[in-house]
């Protein structure tokens, strides 16, 4: 008797929303890790908070030194004398005010700041101004511009080397102010079917295994939002055939085992239902994990992702037949 | 005679990397292949590649590179042991949005 398998692969499908995590690395969040350095006082002051000429307006009475004449300096007064007036690099002086940082947003300032680093001649002069500008070097010592007063004022929240890291990675990965959109879809496939002798059984006693298994993820990604959607299941089928005498000479005896599953992401715990990704799929959840970008110096790149828990069901059925005859105790 | 049985299990989150590595030597006969082209802003702005891998066991890899070698389907052989490959095929398109 010859029997054949049925194989069936069931799908269930499961969709889950999965928030972005910390890890998330979009070029506009590479570059927020550098904005409390950005909009510390010891940046933000130069760069549009403290105008030391104002006799008026709202940055008047903004300079701790006082009123400086249009045209003077800081260190003829003995202040800022750290800076060196005879060196353009080094000369102490306020940005200009479409470099100004106080009241900006992130996005505002990574707008303010992307063309000037996609704009110069390679985005290695924006890392050189940071890392070799006095003025900064200055400010991550804890000096107002250079000056020397006796109060310290603090230094940004952020070492030098760890911004300069921030500032890296986000030219690595473009100097872009945006976020990463598309897709990943990832299909698992396992598939065997093969026949053994049944040990300790005569001739032709067999055991014949089929197993097919498939797993469908697609990852959607938009506005800093990924969406997962799955679709998995397989089936296992086992066929063991005996052939032995029985009361009435050579017989069989078969038996069959077969195992389904199906699966589907889990709820988490708290977890908030979200929209239905499609019609026939099953409610998802908010979970965690989402979608990692690293950008390496040589162009090479890491994608990373977390898929939403997940929960499976196995039915497992068995079977027996003979032509043996009936058993007698 | 019949018998039935059913089980409910529950899978923690897994882990998935893709690797575009400016140099990678491909393994045709292993069935491990990449095509991808590195990030390069002005050339080529967007993440984009194919990635197969076929997994011979679950430990055969640094990270986790299939969800079904650790299923509830059975991966590995009833006769001899030997490990049931996993065919993994991932593609991946992504494009910087402003």
């Amino acid at each position: 008797m010859k029997k054949r398998a049925a194989i069936t692969l069931a799908l269930a499908a499961a969709a889950a929303l999965v928030a972005e995590n910390a890890m998330s690395a979009d070029p506009i969040e590479l570059f927020t890790e550098m904005v409390p350095v950005f909009t510390h006082d010891r940046c933000a002051n130069c760069h549009g908070g403290v105008d030391p000429h104002a006799e008026s307006g709202p940055l008047a009475d903004t300079h701790d030194g006082g009123i400086i004449p249009q045209g003077g300096t800081c260190a003829d007064s003995g202040c800022h004398t750290q800076t060196d007036d005879s060196n353009p690099q080094h000369r102490w002086m306020t940005a200009a005010l479409h470099h100004s940082f106080g009241g900006k947003s992130a996005r505002e300032l990574c707008d303010m700041q992307s063309p000037i680093a996609q704009r110069m001649q390679a985005p290695e002069d924006y890392y050189h101004h940071l890392n070799s500008d006095l003025l900064i070097d200055l400010a991550f010592v804890g000096r107002s511009g250079g000056a020397n007063p006796s109060a310290q004022p603090s230094p940004p929240p952020m070492r030098k080397d760890d911004f300069l890291k921030a500032a890296r990675a986000w030219l690595d990965a473009g100097a872009g102010c945006g976020s990463w959109a598309g897709t990943i879809t990832r299909k698992e496939k396992l598939g065997a079917s093969y026949t053994y002798p049944l040990a300790g059984m005569p001739p032709p006693s067999s055991v014949t295994v089929t197993e097919n298994a498939e797993r469908d993820m697609t990852l959607d990604r938009r506005d800093g939002v990924s969406t997962v959607n799955i679709r998995q299941g397989g089936r296992s089928n086992l066929t063991q055939v005996m052939h032995t005498t029985g009361p009435n000479g050579p017989c069989e005896i078969t038996t069959t085992s077969m195992s389904t599953w199906t699966g589907r992401d889990a709820a988490q715990p708290g977890g908030v239902p979200v929209v239905r990704p499609g019609p026939g799929a099953p409610p998802g959840v908010v979970a965690r994990g989402g979608l990692h970008v690293q950008i390496n110096p040589d162009g090479s790149y890491v994608i990373s992702f977390t898929t939403p828990e997940e929960r499976t069901t196995t039915a497992e059925t068995g079977h027996a037949t003979t032509d043996c005859g009936p058993c007698h105790r | 005679m019949n018998s039935s049985d059913t089980t409910e299990l529950t899978w923690d989150p897994r882990h998935f990397t893709i690797r575009c590595p400016s140099n990678f030597t491909q393994d045709a006969a292993g069935g491990n292949l990449i095509d991808c082209d590195i990030f390069d802003p002005p050339r080529q702005p967007r993440l984009k590649g194919t990635m197969t891998r076929t997994i011979m066991n679950h430990e055969d890899a640094a990270d986790p590179q299939s969800w079904l070698s650790v299923s509830p389907v059975g991966n590995s052989r009833a006769d001899d042991g030997s490990s049931i490959p996993v065919v993994v095929t991932t593609t991946w398109d992504f494009v910087l949005v402003e």
